[in-house]
């Protein structure tokens, strides 16, 4: 289904022409923004916009159409199917997944029971955000995380918003389907957020490669051994990993010889070091392969890459490429 | 001539008093067996909610596919409805379906109207909401069918006798 449909049939009739109206490409859409008795405000191409009620893209909010409650009720009933219970577990993480990967961001009443959020009601703030696949970008780092046919545990630093997760996707798809010389492996991606393949009634809506099975919205440490017992994976891919239990389960993945490749958020390797839980990782060197990211201004982009000792293979800032495998010499010039 | 005219108006007035009765007292079992059968069919909705997680245009679909009329064509109107996403919400959705049903089928007002409250339950809360949303109506339905269960052979056997009565009350009128 192209994204404009997806789009179209999860927002509100009224919100639905206006959109229609509007003279935008929905490939460059990136977010719609409703809030009730607030300007409709989408991002579009890295620019925010108000919509009028004509659908005309303006930079002047009294213009904006005021999205109203009913606007509001409607996007909700069509996102859940008009069955807003069936996404209970997923309003209580604060969004919902829908076909196409878009992922829907809802704000209202926390409603508690011992301390802990139980659902959220009066919702009044919709976050879509389109679902954007960078295919192609884990195509450089490739070299740097195999030693020569054999896969590293690699762990990838970022701080949020620098792409970890587009980038672990990509990884995993070229993993899986196999790509120049490395052979196709089974991954097991365990999905806890619904971030990696963006599950929709079961169907990865993100491609991650065809030899790839996914474990979705189960907790990581859980998942990490349910895939191990049930679908004997050649590698798991898990995001975000930072409880001690996650920290236990990967161990044992690693001694099960499935290969690891996990994200964290983090500055750099020393940020890792500082924090009590992920300390291990790094001092008892279960990761061989450490990619970096920046936190600036251009996401995705790679900072460095470490070795398990702590060399440098890869430095964006001094141009250090130091091949450890036939393999690296290719990707040399990747990042340059 | 008018003799075998007046012996085939009597048995024609005899026939329709007759048929009346058996359609009577076959309306009251074709309902006791609808109740029975919505009763059946929110208790596998319930399920599909509580175990299965299932959102409502899945369970609907879902539902319909053993079921034969009048509940097929109900629930594949809710089904279709709610995957339309065209400006109605799901209590629209609910009512209009229900006159379906209750078109269709010898369900009375009475047996409708705690489903009609289902239309602002449904789909909008938690699980346990939906649950004992669920439940109540349930209890409704196993209230009315024991009522009618109980009263069945007396108002079968009441339909037959007025019937005849009213037949034969014609006759003597006509003669």
């Amino acid at each position: 289904m192209p994204k404009k449909d997806e789009i179209l049939k999860i927002v509100s009739v009224k919100l639905r022409r206006i959109l229609e109206a509007a003279i935008i490409d929905f490939e460059y859409l990136q977010e719609l923004r409703i809030r009730i008795q607030e300007p409709f405000i989408i991002i579009y191409n890295g620019e925010e916009f108000f919509l009028t009620e004509q659908g005309i893209m303006t930079k002047e909010a009294k213009k904006s159409y005021l999205a109203a409650s009913d606007d509001i009720k409607e996007t909700l009933e069509y996102i859940s199917s008009f069955s807003l219970y069936a996404y209970e577990d997923e309003i209580r993480q604060g969004f919902i997944t829908v076909q196409g990967g878009h992922r829907i961001g809802l704000a209202g009443k926390v409603i508690l029971e011992q301390g802990r959020v139980k659902n959220v009601k009066n919702i009044s703030f919709i976050n879509i955000r389109m679902s954007h696949e960078k295919k192609g970008c884990g195509s450089g780092i490739l070299p740097y995380i195999y030693d020569g046919s054999r896969l590293c545990h690699t762990l990838i630093i970022s701080p949020p918003g620098c792409g970890k997760t587009t980038l672990l996707r990509d990884i995993v798809r070229l993993i899986s389907d196999g790509t120049n010389g490395y052979k196709g492996l089974n991954v097991g991606v365990v999905d806890e957020r619904s971030e990696i393949g963006a599950c929709y009634r079961g169907v990865p809506q993100n491609d991650v490669g065809m030899r790839t099975d996914v474990l979705d919205c189960c907790p990581k440490a859980e998942g990490m051994l349910m895939m191990i017992r049930s679908m004997s994976p050649a590698v798991i891919a898990v995001d975000e990993i930072g409880k001690r239990e996650d920290i236990e389960a990967l161990a044992y993945v690693m001694n099960c010889g499935c290969r690891m490749l996990a994200t964290v958020h983090g500055s750099s390797i020393e940020d890792i070091k500082n924090k009590p839980v992920l300390r291990k990782l790094v001092e008892e060197k279960l990761f061989k392969r450490f990619i970096v990211l920046s936190g600036g201004s251009k996401p995705g982009q790679i900072e460095n890459i470490f070795d398990e000792r702590g060399s440098m293979l890869y430095s964006r800032k001094a141009a250090i490429q130091v091949p450890v495998s036939p393999h690296l010499a290719a990707a040399m010039g990747s990042f340059t | 001539m008018v003799m075998v005219c007046k012996i085939a108006g009597f048995c024609c007035v005899l026939f329709a008093s007759g048929y009346f009765a058996y359609g009577l007292s076959r309306t009251l079992e074709q309902r006791v067996y609808e109740l029975r059968k919505l009763y059946s069919i929110l208790l596998q909705l319930k399920s599909e909610i509580q175990y299965m997680n299932s959102t409502l245009p899945e369970c609907f679909l879902k539902l319909s596919t053993n079921l034969a009329e009048p509940f097929l064509s109900w629930l594949k109107f809710l089904a279709d409805g709610m995957q339309q996403t065209q400006e109605k919400s799901f209590c629209e959705i609910w009512q209009k379906g229900l006159e379906i049903l209750e078109q269709g089928s010898a369900l009375c007002e009475e047996d409708i109207i705690p489903l009609k409250e289902l239309s602002d339950k449904l789909g909008a809360m938690d699980i346990t909401s939906q649950l004992k949303a669920i439940d109540y109506v349930l209890l409704h339905i196993e209230r009315n069918r024991n009522i009618l269960e109980t009263e069945l052979t007396q108002k079968k056997k009441v339909a037959v006798t007025l019937s005849l009565f009213c037949g034969f009350m014609t006759l003597i009128l006509l003669l």
